[in-house]
């Protein structure tokens, strides 16, 4: 009988947190910040890029390489085990581009607050 | 006694680290950092369930600390480390309220502030809350590989105990 309710708890989490993340949604502008240890290394307004170009961002000896187009960025290669971040492909809706061996973020900047649902 | 209870508690640890070790091999299921299955946490909750709450923070800490640098990756260890011991903690804290049909309950339990832990960590190295974002599918991820685990030491005990084998520090709980 107690499995039962465990079992009821664990789907209402998880339906819970099934929601939360398909319906939230970034107000996604054009600007995007590339951070490293919490700060911002650059600003970029993707919708304003004629060229399109690399940044090479380096943490401890470790490079990523980000390549930026117009309205599109993404990391092409990274010298950390795992490349998550290369896996990520281009920057999307919902989630930020993580390196988290080199302490990079490259999200969304803008006005709203980013994690809540929009209804 | 005691020397065999050091000795069972090296065995459960080196377990735990021939599969940390393992599934370290499997390249990563999704691509969000820190969504893996955690079978080396079978150990530790056998550990825990059979033995008790100090065998089992040994286990942990000696898988952790090992683990790390047999890997390749000793920064990774902070974030276990955080992890881990939070999920024990309040593994321990809530271990009365469940027997042993519902172990796979307390391991999803265990999964979930495991996760949680890992982002708590991981935010403050970041700098940025960002990545919080992540939450929901970690603990998805946490309950789902949880369940798994916890259901294997469920699996593990009840073999064990039927060929009798089962540590005689441990009482039907």
């Amino acid at each position: 009988m107690k499995n039962r309710y465990w079992i009821i708890i664990f789907a209402v989490v998880i339906l819970i947190c099934g929601c939360v993340w398909f319906f939230a949604d970034n107000d996604s502008g054009n600007t995007v910040g590339v951070y490293q240890d919490g700060e911002l290394l650059y600003e970029i307004d993707l919708s304003q890029v004629a060229e399109p170009y690399e940044l090479t961002v380096e943490y401890n000896g470790r490079k990523n390489i980000i390549l930026v187009e117009h309205n599109d960025i993404k990391v092409v290669d990274a010298d950390c085990p795992d490349h998550v971040c290369v896996d990520h492909g281009s920057l999307g809706d919902k989630t930020p581009i993580i390196c988290l061996p080199n302490r990079l973020v490259i999200e969304w900047i803008e006005t709203e607050g980013e994690l809540d649902a929009v209804i | 006694m005691k020397t065999r209870k050091i000795t069972l508690m090296a065995l459960l640890t080196a377990a735990a680290l021939i599969t940390f070790v393992i599934e370290a091999q499997i390249p990563p299921l999704t691509a969000i950092p820190g969504v893996k299955i955690g079978l080396s946490n079978i150990f530790t909750v056998f550990a825990l369930w059979t033995m008790g709450p100090v065998p089992a923070l040994c286990v942990l800490v000696v898988r952790v600390l090992l683990g790390g640098f047999l890997t390749g990756q000793p920064a990774a260890i902070i974030y276990s480390m955080a992890g881990g011991l939070m999920s024990l903690g309040v593994s321990i804290a809530v271990k009365r309220i469940f027997n042993e049909n519902s172990l796979w309950a307390l391991s999803a339990a265990a999964g979930v502030i495991h996760n949680m832990g890992q982002l708590l960590v991981a935010v403050w190295v970041m700098g940025t809350v960002t990545i919080a974002v992540y939450a929901p599918v970690l603990i998805i991820s946490g309950i789902i590989a949880g369940s798994f685990t916890g259901l294997c030491v469920q699996l593990i005990m009840k073999r064990i105990r039927k060929i009798g084998k089962l540590p005689s520090s441990t009482t039907d709980r």
